[in-house]
């Protein structure tokens, strides 16, 4: 008994060290952010302007246009990352990320009817994704239920649903103009430009209550993980904790990608390396997987802001560019273990 | 034709975090020795009323028609935004000055890259759409978007009526217009043949099937009603009937393309893709195939366009003038 | 009823014996269906012809009558309809029995996402316009993709199983499909062109493309009828197939070279229809069990059946327009997959 306590202290140990380091990495990337981009501003004016000791155009480009910015960057990763890490536990397998349940095909389904169908823009594209991404992954769950939920059935009914959807996208995409067309490209392929406090505001709030939601559950995560008969064993409600991890999972993919659009690979890659950094102990930590999600999203942001001189890329297109390779490494290494 | 070798660098470069500053000048456009216009001019958007006190001389172009409008009224923007569309030598009715900053879309407006160029006024059509873009910008630069409905189109005529008073240079406007109509309205009188004749506006996607213009208040029906032609009436009929402005149509509904005038454009692929379509060699009317600047430039006429696409039209309306 | 669709349930002679009457007739039955869809995506289009006119042209196939020239068109369509089907039912059998996973699809290979960026490639990077010019570059993305995901899944001790194969054909695919839309949105003339490629459509191919891309899909289609014993074997299990005296990896590759080489080509067909490959085994599998030897020729027909009959409905959903292939067929195949895996018992995911 007492080892198993030393060895779980000791996992603990090393998920909060890993934790810790995560944040400042985290931290020191958004701080770096700040003063990056087309107009030079020095260190020094950057704090000037974020403690509002200067009111100038360099404080308006800090204040107003980098670091909303950068906190939706940190939000809208860590929710991915979450997710998906709650998913992977969830499911069993390491494949797993809220796409299964139809959050990017509904969101994307959704927003590129309401931007090039309806016309709309911003906040109503926003709405309307966020609905699409729960109206769907609800119906795919309640299409999969019958005595219960297999993960298998799930993921060929979240398959055939997305299926349906993205025919909706492309279809919908063909008998767009062009520039419209392209418009919703970037939406689809996620991008943190032009945000503003408006999305901190509401982005930040939401993600609180699912974070606060999330974190205690993670005690019904370990033990869903082993399998349903020693959750059972262990006193847990099997199906109420999952359907509730699955809502909250859910909830966390829909309202990152209603901010900033479907960014791949963030949730998909998260848990994976989070697990690698926290040893073998480290499997529900979701801490530090949405701590990775926060940090993937805002260098993979810094990249496609700067990578090409004068050109800005969607977050999105550097996301899988930058975690595919990793993925790809932890593959190799695996298969040797 | 394309810029392959950007887009390779922009592929792999993201993969090294290759970080390069830009180097821009932050600040504020003295506002003393601005020009006072005569009365403040009030112009109204998607977003709201703009009101301007000042000649502005910093301008930053969103989108071909205010680019085209500026450098025809003899401003020249210091930032304007790259049209992907247009092949990379540029557009062909356009000289863009060498100091203008070309701003890419690709990641939406770049709103901090137009800072930078420290403008005294924004201008924007349809690439403006994005409540929050428009707030950021406007909230340093006066900043007009476009039409409050997203998909009509501003005659060209009210644009540069627009740019005429922003600038105070209304007589210079009214100039411009009259120049650019008297242009169309010359070739109608030289080819009074086009009276009455029926056009078609269509492009053949291939692989895929045709979209052909049924709106009468399209910017290049407009154009084609000017010379005295009308929208074949099938088309029109069939848009009324879907209530779409642009109709799809299967390649074996050529029916819908036999106008007096057929103004066609091969969307990715040449003129052995017009194989597809069944017919298409035995139509009755002139056949204009015409490559993809002068469709915009009919589309969403310019006064710098308007006289490009007509001298690229001029051989085939000669045509269908005579039959 | 009781069937599952787990192609790892061991297959007893005693069933297929006893079922094999049944499943030749369900194979003659498939052709009838198959035939009749043939005949009405002859018959039936945009434009209304009179039977008697069909006929006709179909006597007369040069005539300059533009009837006859409708008809005419139709008939490319229909071969490229069947071609594509027959290759891409087939692979998805074979993958689904290579990997010993009813999830899997062709696509999974990183297939579609290789001939994505290779045709986007084409027409960026080399000016190429035609479809007639960039199906090469389809047909190698596919190809090179899937040999590097097959690569890639199969470094380490235990080779490339199922999983491996998953994840590194959904990293590889992500990465590709990340460039594919940087190209994409900086040169919105490609982008124009991409977006009518991508939906998947059997509309404006015509017969140069189909004699060139036809020997792949004969080969490859032979080269799968053939394998059906060898996934069979695989299908229980490596241990057992290695005592059988299987020489697993081998077995493996080779069946994966023959889905590749069919997929490709129809990528190069008709752009990336992707879910009939995954559709169609669970269907065929309903009739034929876990057989593989079976299950291979029913995807076979059935495929084609199903993608012709999107493209006529396609054809007349929309008038007078067309509603492309790929989009009827997964809106009538995503229905179906539901209603199907709604109809199995809970344990049999």
């Amino acid at each position: 008994m007492s080892v198993v306590r030393r060895l779980r202290r000791r996992t603990l140990a090393r998920v909060v060290t890993v934790a810790c380091g995560l944040a400042v990495a985290v931290a020191a990337i958004a701080v770096y952010s700040l003063s990056l981009g087309e107009i030079d501003i020095p260190a020094a004016d950057v704090v000037n302007a974020l403690l509002g000791l200067d009111d100038g155009g360099s404080a308006y480009i800090v204040n107003e246009l980098r670091l909303p910015r950068a906190l939706v960057a940190v939000l809208a990763g860590a929710a991915f990352g979450m997710s998906g890490a709650i998913f992977q536990s969830l499911v069993r397998n390491p494949l797993a990320s809220p796409d299964i349940i139809g959050v990017t095909a509904g969101a994307g389904a959704a927003a590129v009817v309401a931007l090039l169908l309806f016309g709309w823009s911003g906040v109503a594209v926003s709405a309307a994704a966020l609905v699409g991404a729960l109206a769907t992954a609800a119906s795919i769950y309640l299409l999969a239920w019958r005595d219960g939920v297999t993960g298998g059935r799930l993921v060929v009914i979240g398959i055939a649903m997305a299926a349906m959807l993205t025919g909706i996208v492309s279809f919908t995409m063909t008998r767009a103009d062009v520039y419209d067309a392209r418009d919703a490209l970037v939406w689809l392929t996620g991008s943190l430009n032009a945000k503003t406090w408006a999305t901190v505001r509401i982005l930040a709030p939401a993600l609180a209550v699912l974070f606060a939601l999330a974190l205690p559950a993670t005690r019904w995560l370990r033990a869903l993980r082993m399998s349903d008969e020693a959750a059972r064993g262990i006193g847990v409600p099997v199906e109420r904790a999952r359907l509730g991890l699955i809502a909250i999972a859910v909830a966390l993919a829909a309202v990152a990608t209603a901010a900033v659009g479907p960014v791949a690979f963030v949730a998909f890659v998260s848990g994976p390396i989070a697990r690698r950094l926290t040893g073998p102990g480290g499997h529900t930590a979701l801490v530090p997987a949405a701590l990775v999600g926060a940090l993937v999203l805002s260098a993979a942001d810094l990249v496609a802001q700067h990578a090409v001189a004068s050109t800005a890329f969607p977050v999105g297109v550097v996301t899988a560019i930058v975690g595919a390779p990793y993925l790809l490494w932890l593959l190799a290494r695996t298969g040797r273990e | 034709m394309r810029r392959p070798h950007r887009l390779l660098l922009a592929a792999f470069g993201a993969t090294s975090l290759l970080v390069t500053t830009a180097c821009g000048a932050a600040g504020q456009a003295s506002d003393e020795d601005a020009r006072k216009l005569p009365a403040p001019v009030s112009v109204e958007h998607r977003f709201g009323t703009t009101t301007l006190d000042t000649v502005p001389e910093r301008i930053v172009t969103i989108d071909l028609q205010w680019t085209d409008v500026m450098l025809s009224m003899g401003v020249e923007p210091v930032g304007y935004s790259v049209d992907t569309l247009m092949p990379e030598t540029g557009v062909p009715w356009e000289t863009i000055p060498e100091g203008a900053t070309a701003l890419s879309l690709t990641d939406g407006v770049p709103v901090e890259q137009i800072l930078a160029l420290d403008p005294d006024l924004v201008v924007a059509s349809f690439s403006l759409t994005d409540q929050a873009t428009y707030d950021l910008l406007s909230a340093r630069v006066p900043t007009i978007a476009g039409p409050p409905d997203a998909d009509t189109v501003i005659p060209w005529q009210e644009l540069v009526g627009t740019a005429g008073k922003i600038l105070d240079k209304t007589e210079q406007a009214t100039q411009v217009v009259s120049t650019v109509e008297g242009q169309v309205a010359a070739t109608a009188a030289e080819l009074p043949g086009l009276a009455g004749k029926t056009f078609v506006l269509a492009q053949y996607v291939v692989g895929d099937g045709l979209t052909v213009v049924a709106d009468e208040q399209d910017g290049s029906s407009l154009f084609f009603q000017q010379l005295g032609m009308t929208l074949l009436p099938e088309v029109k009929a069939e848009g009324e009937r879907t209530g779409d402005a642009r109709i799809q149509l299967s390649t074996e509904r050529i029916d819908l393309l036999r106008g007096d005038l057929l103004a066609f454009l091969i969307n990715g692929g040449d003129e052995s893709d017009l194989a597809d379509i069944p017919g298409f060699g035995e139509l009755p009317g002139t056949v204009a195939l015409l490559d993809y600047p002068t469709i915009v430039g009919l589309n969403t006429p310019s006064p710098l366009s308007l006289p490009y696409s007509l001298t690229q039209l001029r051989p085939h309306l000669d045509t269908a003038a005579a039959a | 009823m009781s069937r599952t669709l787990d192609p790892a349930r061991p297959v007893t002679t005693a069933t297929s014996r006893r079922s094999r009457r049944g499943l030749l007739i369900g194979l003659a039955a498939l052709f009838a269906a198959l035939l009749t869809v043939s005949v009405l995506s002859v018959a039936v289009g945009a434009q209304s012809v009179p039977l008697a006119t069909v006929a006709d042209a179909l006597r007369d196939l040069h005539s300059d009558d533009t009837a006859h020239q409708i008809v005419a068109g139709r008939l490319p369509r229909l071969a490229a309809g069947l071609l594509v089907g027959v290759a891409l039912g087939l692979a998805g059998a074979i993958m689904q029995g290579v990997t010993r996973n009813p999830l899997a699809d062709p696509g999974l290979l990183g297939v579609n996402a290789g001939a994505s960026l290779a045709v986007v490639v084409a027409i960026n990077v080399f000016g190429i316009t035609t479809a007639a010019g960039y199906i090469w570059f389809g047909f190698a993305g596919a190809t090179l993709v899937a040999v590097l995901v097959y690569g890639v899944a199969s470094f380490g001790r235990d080779g490339a199983t199922p999983v491996k194969l998953l994840l590194a054909g959904a990293a590889i695919g992500a990465a590709l499909i990340s460039i594919t839309t940087a190209v994409l949105l900086t040169d919105a003339t490609t982008f124009n062109q991409y977006r009518f490629w991508t939906v998947g459509s059997l509309a404006g191919r015509r017969w140069d493309l189909i004699a060139q891309v036809a020997p792949f899909v004969l080969a490859g289609a032979v080269a799968a009828l053939l394998t059906g014993r060898l996934l069979n074997t695989l299908s229980l299990g490596e241990e057992v197939a290695r005592g059988l005296g299987q020489r697993v990896h081998l077995a493996r590759v080779t069946a994966a070279a023959a889905a590749v080489v069919l997929c490709g080509a129809a990528t190069a067909i008709a752009g990336p229809i992707w879910f009939v490959g995954l559709l169609v085994p669970h269907i065929a599998r309903q009739f034929t069990g876990p057989d593989h030897r079976w299950i291979l020729p029913y995807s076979m027909l059935l495929a084609p059946v199903l993608l012709l009959a999107s493209d006529v409905l396609g054809r007349v959903m929309a008038p007078p327009g067309e509603v492309q292939a790929g989009i009827v067929l997964s809106f009538i195949g995503a229905p179906f997959l539901i209603a199907l895996m709604r109809r199995r018992r809970a344990a049999a995911a």
